[in-house]
């Protein structure tokens, strides 16, 4: 009897837990980054395509207006909306053969905010759809930069 | 051959052992003694069953929502709220302490004990560990806490960790923990 009334002194109750896990943000790429096709001098120049879509180019760099290229489209998914969403680019290198040429890249949330170059653009999901997120970046043409196709990799990491 | 443990007691003192019947005696007395001194705390035996603790949910643990990242790893929300993580885990938010109210014992050494879970969802089992408390007067422990029972509800403040792995199911995860509450002294 000793025991029994001890045991009644003690009471457990279950408190309630609760946790949400959400899915990682997805990135899917809808078009490249594309510089497109020009020819350089002696001098050399910098192709730059920014985030928005404008492009430019300086040095002796001549664009050659039927292939200009455009801006990378970016699709990305992930949680419900408001949730805050930081898309950061890092620069890369084009390779053709054994010549490249360097590549900063930047980019341009929804909320048109530009990011510095190799930086990062921060915008708030889409409470019902993907998230458009434009990459742009500059391309350093070097003097007398040997002609080919040159490609490479840009990274994009999409984060809550 | 009696197998029940209180029939056999009983059994033996109906065979008028003296030794075991003064025992018994003694042991009464032992028992009352020091409580006459305490007027206002008598011994459980002589006023009753003792007062059961009763817990009251004012907010849950609740680690909110929460991404995985690369390689996993886990949360904690602290009895104070505070939020830490380990791993690629990042927290959205939404995390909250659990609160819990508990009828006081006035005066009483009340020992919260706590017992860890699991939360359940679309994925497999999320571990709930670590579970700290913190009670009034401001008294902290892990897996537990011990307060003095004051006037009119006590709160206490429960805090634990889970443990996320790479590639969880998204989703509602939930769960309980169990809380148990005793006191030193009869109420």
């Amino acid at each position: 009897m000793f025991v029994f009334l001890l045991a009644c002194n003690a009471s457990a109750t279950p408190i309630t837990t609760t946790a949400e896990v959400v899915t990682a943000i997805t990135v899917t790429e809808q078009t490249p980054l594309n510089f497109g096709k020009f020819s350089v001098g002696a001098v050399g120049g910098v192709v730059t395509f920014d985030a928005g879509g404008t492009v430019s180019v300086s040095g002796d760099v001549v664009h050659l207006g039927s292939e200009v290229g455009g801006v990378a489209r970016l699709d990305t998914s992930g949680f419900a909306g408001g949730t805050p969403v930081t898309v950061s680019v890092t620069g890369t290198t084009l390779i053709s053969g054994g010549n490249s040429m360097a590549v900063v890249g930047n980019c341009l949330g929804p909320a048109g905010v530009l990011g510095a170059d190799n930086g990062a653009c921060t915008f708030s999901s889409n409470a019902t759809t993907t998230d458009d997120v434009q990459i742009g970046g500059k391309l350093t043409v070097g003097a007398s930069q040997p002609v080919g196709v040159y490609s490479g990799t840009l990274e994009v990491v999409a984060a809550y | 051959m009696k197998t029940n443990g209180q029939q056999l007691y009983l059994d033996i003192n109906l065979k008028h052992s003296s030794k075991i019947l003064a025992g018994f005696l003694f042991t009464v007395l032992l028992q009352v003694l020091p409580s006459q001194a305490e007027a206002h705390h008598l011994p459980w035996h002589l006023q009753g069953p003792p007062k059961q603790a009763v817990f009251t949910e004012v907010q849950p643990l609740a680690f909110g929502p929460l991404s995985a990242g690369v390689t996993g790893g886990t949360i904690t929300v602290s009895e104070t709220g505070a939020v830490s993580l380990t791993g690629t885990v990042t927290s959205l938010g939404g995390t909250t302490q659990a609160l819990i109210s508990v009828n006081s014992c006035v005066g009483a050494v009340t020992t919260i004990t706590l017992t860890n879970g699991f939360l359940t969802g679309p994925g497999a089992n999320l571990v709930l560990s670590n579970l700290t408390c913190t009670g009034p007067g401001g008294t902290t422990g892990a897996g537990g806490c011990t307060y003095v029972g004051t006037a009119g509800n006590d709160v206490v403040a429960v805090g634990g960790t889970v443990a996320l792995p790479a590639g969880q199911l998204g989703g509602i995860y939930t769960g309980t923990f169990d809380i148990v509450g005793t006191f030193d002294i009869n109420c």
